[in-house]
């Protein structure tokens, strides 16, 4: 057990909780504030949440472990797509989603197409979010298993528990403040260790010739061309169909403040990355990669290898602050899903805010059991894993969002044919291994936009209506002020 | 059931803001950053180095740039629409 890096992920963890009880008096005043944090959010703020929503536990360990043993250039490929996810997501759809007056994915696809592909909507949401947790509850294991010296399933059981409890009671507000805190520690936790690194090998270039002398291939192209590009289109979009990051896109108090905290967000990932350069260049100038039976554990043994023990505690918090967020904000969306989306909408009109705030909670705990359950025997990497919830997500929800966005013809049976077509012909390909790891969406995603396109031009055009209703998505351009 | 909606009237209005859509700030800089992509994707320099790490691997690294540059350049785009 490492003592030192033990006390201080306890302080953290409790810490984090304590700020979790203390916002639920506030988020279960009003169900509003549950969810959305009451819409006050402000630029600062918001840029910390949105910037820990998105940088998952893979942009860290994935990435850098990536990087370290399949060569850099993977890492780069990472970035590529997930430095653009928020200048993507901003140009297409938050806008756009904003003016349209929804909080949820799911309540986006009434709007424009209709009860029948919400309700398929919300099951894609609720079966993607909780695969999604399980890379984040196997990598909150290995750093726990490390750090606290118990079995891995142990911790997994333990830090599972732990993080769900405090994203339950406080919803919004509270994940929404710890995030300012986790965003904050990561950053700087990144910060510190790439500038460790740096010193203790004389600057860029020496760091990256120490590198290619203990790994000779750190610099190639290792993987076939289709790996990278899947990779890229998966991160790419993983802004406009992660369910939990568009939510972050309505907490924040107008849309002035919502453009600006995705571009300071956007710098904050940017930076992430390169330091994530470093990072890797240090592991792969140890020479360890081929020692760990996992390689998600590489990141882990940089700590451990280059930091003083308390610091290295700091940045396994952050690691794991990382970790938390992301899930949090999975589970907020699960749990919104199922009651909100369904229960109060189908099953029981005149719930009370109560009832739903009290479904959410056993919902978000019924989710992070099934992670739980999955994370003890992980079917993959850690980087696979998130891989394949991006693309299975963009390959059905992709182009039905952006398409029902800019093109009022799109209808509701062009929406169910290209979110089924897509998400079926994604599921396919990933049990049938028929392509390289992570480039299902290649495939996937164009059948849905030509099945969406092909079956909406060939069936009736929705109602004069919802046409009106997609022009009025897009009023900033006809009355600026908006 | 058309009857109830001037056709002329709303596909003239259909058209222009469909032209306009075009216009926005978002597409044209959504169309910016799939170039850029597809420019490194196409060039893909696998066997050029720089520092011992291949130009492919760079083009990306570099990218990270532009892609803040154009998150910038919509938020003051945007920003001035609006004070117009």
């Amino acid at each position: 057990m490492q003592v030192m890096q033990a006390i201080i992920l306890g302080i953290y963890l409790l810490a984090m909780t304590f700020i979790g009880i203390y916002f639920t008096r506030r988020a279960h005043s009003s169900e509003s504030d549950y969810w959305t944090a009451g819409k006050s959010i402000n630029t600062f703020v918001g840029a910390f949440a949105l910037f820990a929503a998105i940088a998952s536990s893979s942009s860290l360990m994935g990435a850098v472990g990536s990087g370290v043993a399949l060569g850099v250039p993977f890492l780069f490929a990472y970035g590529f797509g997930a430095v653009a996810i928020l200048p993507f997501t901003m140009f297409l759809v938050s806008g756009q989603i904003r003016r349209a007056g929804v909080s949820t994915l799911p309540e986006f696809f009434k709007q424009r197409f209709g009860n029948s592909v919400q309700i398929i909507a919300v099951v894609i949401v609720v079966v993607g979010m909780t695969f999604y947790m399980v890379p984040q509850l196997t990598a909150s294991g290995l750093i726990g298993s490390y750090v606290l010296g118990i079995d891995y399933t142990t911790a997994v059981i333990i830090l599972g528990l732990g993080f769900t409890l405090y994203a339950a009671l406080g919803g919004m507000w509270a994940i929404t403040y710890t995030d300012l805190i986790q965003g904050a520690v990561m950053l700087i936790g990144m910060f510190i260790l790439a500038m460790i690194i740096l010193t203790q090998h004389n600057g860029f270039l020496s760091l990256f010739e120490d590198a290619l002398a203990v790994t000779p291939n750190f610099g190639d192209v290792t993987q076939p061309w289709m790996s990278y590009f899947g990779l890229f289109l998966a991160f790419l979009w993983f802004g406009i169909v992660s369910p939990s990051a568009v939510m972050r896109n309505f907490a924040a108090r107008d849309a002035k403040t919502a453009r600006r905290s995705a571009m300071w967000a956007c710098l904050l990932y940017l930076l992430i990355f390169v330091f994530g350069l470093v990072v890797a260049s240090g592991g792969a100038a140890l020479g360890i990669a081929d020692t760990l039976d996992n390689q998600d554990m590489i990141f882990v043994s940089v700590i451990d290898s280059y930091m003083p023990p308390i610091l290295a505690g700091i940045m396994f918090a952050g690691l794991l602050a990382a970790i938390m967020s992301s899930a949090d904000a999975m589970l907020l969306a699960i749990s919104a899903g199922i009651s909100r989306d369904i229960y109060k909408e189908y099953i029981k009109k005149d719930a009370t805010e109560k009832s739903v705030t009290r479904l959410g909670f056993l919902v978000m705990v019924a989710a992070s059991i099934i992670g739980i359950v999955i994370a003890l025997d992980p079917p993959q990497l850690i980087a696979i894993m998130v891989g394949w919830v991006g693309g299975g997500l963009l390959s059905a929800f992709g182009f039905p969002i952006v398409l029902g966005l800019w093109w009022s013809r799109a209808n509701t049976a062009g929406a169910l044919a290209g979110m089924l077509g897509g998400a079926i012909t994604f599921l396919v390909l990933v049990s049938t291994e028929a392509m390289a790891l992570v480039a299902e969406p290649i495939i996937a995603a164009p059948v849905s936009l030509v099945l969406m396109v092909i079956v909406s031009l060939v069936t009736k055009e929705p109602s004069p209506a919802i046409q009106a209703q997609v022009e009025r998505y897009h009023s900033h351009i006809d009355r600026p002020g908006e | 059931m058309m009857n109830l909606h001037p056709i002329p009237k709303g596909e003239i209005n259909m058209k222009t803001q469909t032209k306009s859509k075009l216009k926005d700030p978002g597409i044209i800089l959504v169309s910016v950053l799939l170039l850029v992509a597809a420019i490194v994707l196409i060039w893909w320099p696998t066997d050029s180095y720089w520092l011992g790490i291949s130009m492919a691997g760079w083009a990306m690294f570099f990218t990270y740039f532009i892609w803040f540059a154009l998150a910038v350049i919509y938020v003051i785009w945007i920003e001035r629409l609006e004070k117009q």
